[in-house]
């Protein structure tokens, strides 16, 4: 076993950023049978780095949201980095949020002396950044904006009437009368 | 005309000024930021008070409460992107998107960071027109820039510009790429020079280095340049003042900032 190949770098893995994010587009697009759909739009930052900005769509009224960007360098897929858009809600809705304590009084101090900033969104490979992907997708933060997107729309409606139609004949006084019939 | 008010009314319940406000302007569209009101007691007010022809157009986006008396309009939200809301409003034969922004706030923000956010809004203003097929743009709201910042007139920015002759010509080039122009006019209202106050905004600390900032501002898409017919600044709200005796803001009274209102004709040619 090799002591001196890079750990975990697979060399028939090289997807790039864009590669994924376009495969994550088909997911959509099949699981929300059409519903909804990603777009991909690509833009430089203000520093010169390639951008892929990341909007959700729901298809049948045309309505977008701006879900979160990658940022990576030009010509170089990676390291490359997911910016998650701002969470804006108030306490009262967050499931967990960060509580300063005395620590922010003392911050200065810390700053002084300098310290390590980690950046959990930075991914060095496809695999890694196929994790992070998932992760940002499955945040809170963009499942309850996806939903906001979809309710409302006539096909919500018309799907939330489907569903009260099957509970109401999954009610258990319904599901009672055959059994009642085979005695 | 259709007149729309954008008022950041800094945290405060000014419901009754708001109302005034509609009263004395006639406003078709008023547009809060930063109210810590429920929406929904700001429209039974309006109802109230106002006009029982109020309601709240279709968003998800909670940073703007956004209230429209004229259904034609429309105002319903399309996009909702990084502190942007995008609506549709529809103003006689002319179809048009009206973005609504709230910039990055300067105590935590430097000119670099906010100067990337007017960069990135750009980018997805174009995304939105280009998914909505609209050419026609009003973008409106508190930037926390001033005209002059160089996120409101970069070609990859906002590319704002000071005068409707500037705009003429549509687009400019930047690097192999092509920027639709907007016409700012708040330069003309910049300074003691004007009829109104020099800004909308007052502040001598570290982030106010000028005094007056002109931080609340609307940007007119250049295919629309003929159709705006005006913006002003607000000082009182009907009978009651919302500037100070020295004829700044009143924050004790009202908000940090002054409201504007925007005219737009609707007798204009496509």
């Amino acid at each position: 076993m090799s002591k001196f190949f890079p750990a975990g770098l697979k060399l028939d893995d090289s997807q790039t950023p864009m590669q994924i994010l376009e495969e994550a587009m088909r997911d959509w697009e099949v699981e929300s049978a059409g519903l909804l759909a990603l777009v991909l739009q690509l833009a430089k930052s203000q520093s010169g780095n390639d951008l892929i900005l990341v909007h959700g769509k729901h298809v049948p009224s045309n309505r977008t949201i701006s879900l979160f960007s990658v940022v990576h360098r030009p010509g170089n897929p990676y390291p490359a980095t997911i910016q998650l858009r701002q969470d804006d809600l108030p306490k009262v809705l967050r499931k967990s949020f960060y509580e300063e304590g005395l620590g922010k009084a003392l911050g200065i101090m810390s700053t002084v002396q300098g310290r390590t900033v980690n950046n959990p969104w930075v991914s060095d490979t496809p695999s890694e950044f196929r994790s992070k992907l998932q992760e940002a997708f499955n945040s809170g933060l963009i499942k309850s904006e996806v939903l906001n997107l979809v309710a409302g729309t006539p096909e919500a409606v018309e799907a939330a009437k489907a569903v009260e139609a099957v509970e109401a004949v999954e009610d258990p006084a319904d599901l009672q009368k055959p059994q009642d019939d085979v005695e | 005309m259709t007149r729309i008010i954008f008022w950041n009314v800094n945290n405060k319940d000014l419901t009754r000024l708001v109302c005034s406000l509609a009263i004395a302007t006639t406003a078709d569209v008023i547009v809060l930021n930063e109210n810590s009101v429920p929406s929904a007691d700001s429209l039974r007010d309006l109802r109230a008070t106002v006009s029982p022809d109020f309601f709240i157009p279709t968003s998800t986006e909670r940073r703007f409460h956004c209230f429209c008396r004229n259904p034609r309009l429309d105002m319903s939200e399309v996009h909702n992107g990084f502190r942007t809301s995008v609506r549709k409003l529809s103003i006689g034969t002319h179809q048009m998107l009206l973005a609504l922004v709230h910039g990055l706030d300067l105590r935590n923000n430097d000119s670099e960071t906010r100067q990337s956010f007017a960069q990135s809004l750009s980018t997805e203003i174009r995304f939105v027109k280009d998914q909505q097929n609209v050419e026609k743009v009003l973008v409106l709201g508190d930037f926390n820039m001033n005209p002059y910042d160089r996120g409101m007139n970069l070609a990859a920015g906002l590319n704002a510009m000071m005068t409707k002759e500037c705009v003429r010509r549509g687009v400019r080039r930047h690097l192999g790429e092509e920027y639709d122009f907007y016409y700012n006019p708040m330069w003309s209202l910049l300074g003691d020079l004007t009829n109104g106050p020099a800004g909308t905004v007052y502040d001598l600390s570290n982030q106010g280095p000028y005094g007056w900032s002109m931080l609340d501002q609307v940007l007119v898409h250049h295919s629309i340049v003929n159709m705006f017919e005006g913006v002003r600044i607000l000082t009182s709200a009907g009978e009651h003042l919302i500037m100070d005796g020295n004829g700044r803001p009143d924050s004790n009274t009202a908000s940090d900032h002054f409201p504007i209102l925007v005219t737009l004709r609707e007798d204009v040619d496509e």
